[in-house]
């Protein structure tokens, strides 16, 4: 095999140690510290994002508790619409385990004041069924002027 | 005796006391360091054992004996430790690092005993996996196969309620080798089947520890700083023992055959067992392969590939007579687990800083040709004499830094590579990246959680 290799041209022979480069590893350190810096970016900008949904969704929850008069553990909360402050809150509408029971789902805009948010709609879900558009009923409010209830 | 020879001597003795002054501060405060490292873990391990928590998964009380005495690890318990331990660590391995001799060898392998220990003796930390594979055991011994079905298969095993149910109808992504090594885990009770995993892993993390020593020492570096770096890094006993994931056994093959390419005299055996006990690790985690091209690009000789194909063609050969040909397509579970995405990963991250809600497909494609030049690149540096142990470290760290599921215990796998290579900058790179992933994960201390 080695005798196949020492054919190559010289730039492309394999070596059995490699020739010391400063610029090489110039240029390589330079891009490892530029990933790190990147990364060390991302992960802060992740921190803030994080905190300030987290702000977010637990105001989502208070409100839902609020709303329904059920002071539950378990409620869930997360952003129904991608870079626009309107989230979704959802629960059991009687004690069970997660899901295990009629939900309460509660359509919520605007900013958190005083610890709450604006309930603008919502509907209900049948137990144990996903929250998807054809399990919506009893739908209310935003949830009909945005075509979110097809079968009301 | 002049004046100038006794004054000559003053100084001597005044230097000589200084140094004894400064070594004894040194020795103390990596005791210190150490302690701290110690009672982080036992904190960690005896809060956890107060029951179900975001870092303490639903699990059977099999180490009730440890109840009653710390409180529930909640996240105000959890990180503080993690961030304290992670800065003590670090602390510790500098002074290891600028004062070589400072640490004696008994006592810095006392203390990275007890810290392994410790997390062996306490409940799974921080991820169900533990019961996902005492399930895929007892798929296995009550004749399901693993690699066709997921634990939902199983419903009756006792511990079906502790598999997350993300994972359920996951068939097995693991190869043949871990399979049969965990097999012992289906044959008793699902307490049994926990403590019998928990103790391959303590195994395992020996065996690592161990092999990281060997190889430090053969290759002239400091084997007591090798076992600190490695045995007390808090991703490692927290995340990777405290989960007893099989990240431990893929990286005792792994040191098993890079112990064996460093042995001298070097050979063709010797080259040949050291591939083929890479290929044993790939058959664990099918991750590990990426070591090969490197190998193979430095000693280019027959000997290594015969070695991995004949172990390849073993290892597959006995998978497909037990489970089938669903057990020999060992990246299945790697096109899987590459197509999830995780919250700590970094492409999850970096969607977030550009405006996206998440990594779309796109992300996916991009990441995976951004992954292939780095190999391709590492593979011309080895090609051209690089040391092929470092390359296997930065491509680890290159999949670990571009997977959109990254887990902690990713970031732990160049680590044993970095403490054996003479570019230091893996070390400090992985390290880095441990810190950016550590600081990112304490975002619950700074606001409220939903």
């Amino acid at each position: 095999m080695n005798e196949l290799l020492a054919k190559l041209p010289p730039g492309l022979r394999p070596r059995e140690r490699e020739v010391e480069n400063r610029l090489l590893r110039r240029i390589e350190t330079a891009v490892l510290l530029a990933a790190a810096v990147l990364l060390a970016v991302v992960a802060f900008n992740d921190i803030f994002w994080t905190v300030q949904d987290a702000g977010v969704l637990v105001a989502d929850q208070q409100t839902w508790r609020h709303y329904t008069g059920r002071d539950y553990y378990n409620v869930s909360a997360g952003r129904l619409v991608f870079n626009e402050p309107i989230d979704i809150s959802c629960a059991n509408s009687s004690p069970g385990r997660p899901g295990a029971r009629t939900q309460i789902c509660l359509i919520m805009s605007g900013p958190a004041v005083g610890g709450l948010r604006h309930v603008i709609g919502g509907w209900r879900l049948a137990p144990h069924t996903g929250d998807f558009a054809r399990n919506r009923y009893a739908c209310f409010g935003a949830a009909h002027t945005t075509r979110l209830c097809p079968n009301g | 005796m002049s004046s100038a020879t006794a004054s000559a001597d003053v100084e001597t003795e005044h230097g000589s006391l200084e140094r004894l002054g400064s070594e004894r501060l040194a020795a103390g405060l990596a005791a210190l360091l150490a302690l701290v490292l110690v009672a982080g873990a036992a904190e960690v391990v005896l809060d956890a054992a107060e029951g179900f928590s975001p870092m303490v998964p639903a699990q059977p009380a099999f180490d009730s004996w440890l109840a009653g005495i710390g409180t529930r690890l909640g996240y105000d318990q959890f990180l503080p430790t993690l961030l304290i331990s992670f800065a003590a660590y670090g602390a510790l391995a500098a002074l290891a690092h600028r004062r070589p001799g400072l640490l004696p060898a008994r006592w810095a392998v006392a203390f990275v005993a007890a810290l392994q220990l410790i997390l062996f003796a306490g409940p799974v930390l921080l991820a169900t996996d533990l019961f996902t594979n005492v399930a895929y055991a007892h798929e296995a011994v009550n004749g399901i196969n693993p690699y066709i079905h997921g634990p939902a298969a199983l419903p009756t095993f006792a511990g079906y309620h502790f598999v997350s149910p993300d994972w359920v109808r996951w068939p097995s992504p693991y190869g043949v080798v871990f399979t049969l090594v965990t097999l012992p885990a289906g044959l008793v009770s699902l307490d049994g089947g926990i403590w019998i995993l928990k103790l391959e892993g303590l195994i395992e993390s020996a065996a690592v520890l161990w092999l990281t020593w060997r190889c430090a020492r053969v290759r002239g570096f400091d084997p007591v700083l090798a076992i600190i770096v490695v045995g007390a890094n808090p991703l490692y006993t927290l995340y990777t023992l405290g989960g007893s994931h099989n990240d431990l056994l893929m990286m005792a093959f792994m040191l098993a055959g890079v112990a064996l390419l460093v042995s001298s005299p070097a050979s063709a055996g010797r080259e040949a067992g050291g591939a083929a006990t890479i290929v044993a690790g790939a058959l664990v985690k099918a991750t590990l392969g990426v070591m090969l091209p490197f190998l193979i690009a430095s000693k280019r000789r027959l000997a290594p590939i015969i070695g991995a194909v004949a172990a390849l063609a073993t290892g597959l050969a006995v998978g497909y007579a037990l489970w089938g040909s669903s057990a020999v397509n060992i990246f299945e579970g790697l096109r899987r687990e590459g197509a999830l995405v995780s919250s700590y990963s970094f492409a999850s991250q970096l969607s977030h800083l550009l405006g996206k809600p998440g990594v779309y497909p796109i992300d996916h494609t991009l990441l995976t040709i951004a992954l292939v030049l780095a190999l391709a690149y590492l593979l011309w540096r080895t090609w051209r004499g690089y040391d092929w142990i470092a390359a296997s470290g930065w491509a680890m760290l290159a999949i670990a830094v571009t997977t959109t599921w990254l887990m902690p215990w990713y970031t732990v796998w160049p680590l044993p590579l970095a403490v054996i290579t003479r570019d230091r900058r893996l070390l400090t790179a992985t390290l880095v990246i441990q810190t950016i992933w550590v600081i990112h994960q304490t975002s619950p201390l700074y606001g409220p959680v939903p």
